[in-house]
């Protein structure tokens, strides 16, 4: 799979009521290959930033796919375009993990066999390691399992851009890395991904790109290294904070304390 | 998509997922066949003639008078098809409204259309307040049904006016509901004591009366709805893991649930104007169908329909048999529904519970 252009969007701006949570945000093109990280505090517009990228909230502004305008598409066709995994799924008890991965390709109107769906959803769940979960019932999961079995349901249209709302959450540390090695793979066959993250060292280490969100508006994106700086920190966190190099040369980011 | 390489864990799982679809499809044809039997125990039951006479009236054989056939034919045939009929149309619209609605306490009558109907029948019975150019035996039917689509009519247009998830649809109609009942009281409280009697025994149901241009109705509006909903089945299957996750997958919700409210208003209209207020059969029916084939609905639409027929076939047998002890005569089937589900439905609930 290899998405046929940048993501990007231009003015989006989302409201719950009277609030608004993105303020006519405008998001750099995010190129196939790429593994972005979505930071910034909490309430500050991530999973609404990405629920709109998926078009599952009303929003202003244009979100593009390469040539796609994704606001004017039916949702059949755009969910080969763009799948979304939120940060918790609710399981319907009786329903398998294999049922769902099937039961998501053919809701988006996918008129393959259910045979060959299951084949292909089944090559989904194993590719993710969970294979041996795939009768298994939804509502039986451990939280990190169901993380995964998300995410599967998540690729069940082969999507060419890929929005991970927090997938690490729920997840002890080996379960995070494999998740995130998982992502990395995903990204590295040429589809665009982007996941929410909340540990800003983790998100140095796996991502390419990094935004940063602050009260719904872009406070800054770039390299690790560009943007994670004490100065963004204090800024965006309200925390003293420091960024170091590691003997490996990664970035570690220590949070020494609130700033009053 | 190319088709992928799998490994031998995977032939034996996916077989095993195989195994595991067939054997709900088996569960589903039983159902059937239990529905079946027990719309033939129905029809054979009855307090004029013995099932052996039943059956030699039925064909015309082994000396059956044309008055014995005249009651198989003319009396005995229409009810007993009509409390499969209506069975079927109510756990139908039940399973569609609980995925719909995401709630398992939803029914057909959740959103008021019960109380619609009965304010119709009301009119009708109590104020002689008809449709025109509708025959006087059509006038209960009529007007419940009338009063019952222009209700859903109003849900659908104020969800679509002020978009907003189940809760608010169930809000909606909760509201409409006490509106409904308000003014069925209103119709009970002007009507004279023996349109109240009509009234109350109205809306505790009743297949009795039915006639054959009447069933022949309720088969078609059944007939009419079932591949719409089976269409739909992988949609509802998908809505199950949330209306998100659903839109998500390429589903459009708003349209996928516009369609099943008009295909449950439509079930529950007809059912409610040819048989008065059911209950309990599109609670029960699906919860029992779900325990038995769980949530995939391409197995669970077709099993809740079979349940609902199959109670409701046995509720109007358990009737006759009722009647033939006592003097009383046929009770409400809306009652007997409740008493003969009631025990099945704790019985697998309980039984899930000890699992």
């Amino acid at each position: 799979m290899r998405a046929s252009g940048d993501l990007a969007a231009r003015g989006l701006k989302v409201r719950y009521g009277a609030r608004e949570i993105l303020r006519g945000l405008d998001l750099p093109p995010l190129h196939p290959g790429e593994f972005t990280a979505l930071v910034g505090p909490n309430g500050a517009g991530k999973s609404t930033l990405l629920r709109a990228l998926a078009q599952l909230v009303p929003c202003q502004g244009e979100v593009r796919l390469g040539e796609a305008d994704l606001k004017r598409m039916r949702p059949a066709e755009r969910a080969r375009l763009i799948g979304f995994m939120p940060q918790s799924l609710s399981a319907a008890e009786g329903l398998s993990v294999l049922d769902s991965v099937v039961a998501a390709m053919r809701a988006g109107g996918e008129s393959i066999p259910v045979a060959e769906a299951a084949r292909s959803a089944f090559a989904i769940l194993e590719r993710l390691r969970i294979g041996h979960l795939a009768l298994s019932a939804l509502d039986k999961l451990s939280g990190g399992q169901r993380q995964m079995a998300g995410l599967a349901q998540a690729l069940a249209r082969d999507p060419e851009a890929l929005l991970l709302d927090e997938p690490t959450s729920a997840l002890d540390l080996a379960k995070q890395i494999q998740l995130l090695e998982e992502a990395r793979r995903l990204a590295g066959e040429g589809r665009i991904l982007v996941a929410a993250l909340h540990d800003l060292t983790m998100a140095a280490q796996w991502a390419d790109r990094i935004l940063i969100l602050r009260e719904g508006e872009l406070w800054g994106h770039g390299r690790p290294e560009e943007v994670l700086t004490s100065a963004m920190l204090a800024e965006v966190y309200g925390v003293a904070g420091r960024v170091e190099r590691c003997a490996r040369g990664r970035l570690l980011v220590l949070a020494d304390g609130r700033l009053s | 998509m190319s088709a992928p390489v799998l490994t031998s864990a995977a032939d034996e799982a996916l077989a095993a997922w195989s195994r595991r679809n067939r054997r709900r499809a088996l569960w589903t044809g039983l159902l059937g066949l239990l529905a079946l039997a027990a719309l033939t125990l129905d029809f054979f039951l009855g307090t004029a003639m013995t099932p052996g006479e039943s059956w030699n009236a039925l064909w015309g054989i082994g000396g059956a008078t044309s008055r014995q056939s005249f009651i198989m034919h003319d009396l005995r045939a229409p009810p007993a098809l009509m409390a499969g009929l209506v069975g079927a149309a109510l756990a139908l619209a039940g399973a569609e409204m609980q995925t719909l609605l995401d709630n398992p306490l939803a029914e057909p009558f959740t959103l008021g259309v019960s109380g619609a109907a009965a304010l119709g029948a009301g009119l009708a019975l109590a104020l002689g307040l008809r449709l025109p150019f509708v025959p006087q035996e059509w006038a209960v039917s009529a007007n419940a049904f009338v009063m019952a689509c222009a209700a859903l009519g109003a849900l659908q247009a104020l969800t679509r006016w002020r978009a907003g998830g189940p809760q608010t649809l169930i809000l909606f109609g909760v509201g409409l509901a006490f509106a409904f009942s308000a003014m069925v009281s209103l119709t009970q409280y002007l009507a004279s004591p023996e349109d109240l009697q009509q009234l109350v025994f109205w809306t505790l149901g009743s297949v009795q009366g039915a006639s054959w241009a009447q069933v022949a109705l309720m088969a078609v509006v059944l007939a009419l709805c079932v591949p719409f909903s089976l269409r739909a089945a992988w949609r509802l299957t998908a809505l199950r893991l949330g209306a998100e996750r659903a839109e998500g997958f390429g589903v459009d919700v708003g349209r996928l649930r516009r369609g099943a409210l008009a295909r449950v208003s439509l079930l529950a209209a007809a059912a409610v104007s040819m048989a008065g207020i059911v209950g309990f059969v599109g609670l029960a029916a699906p919860h029992v169908a779900r325990r038995i084939v769980g949530e995939d609905h391409r197995f669970l639409l077709p099993a809740s329909l079979f349940c609902g027929a199959a109670l409701m076939s046995f509720a109007s047998a358990a009737i006759k048999i009722m009647a033939s002890w006592n003097g009383v005569g046929l009770l409400p089937i809306g009652l007997m529904t409740t008493l003969i589900g009631l025990p099945v439905f704790f019985a697998l609930i309980l039984r899930r519970r000890a699992a």
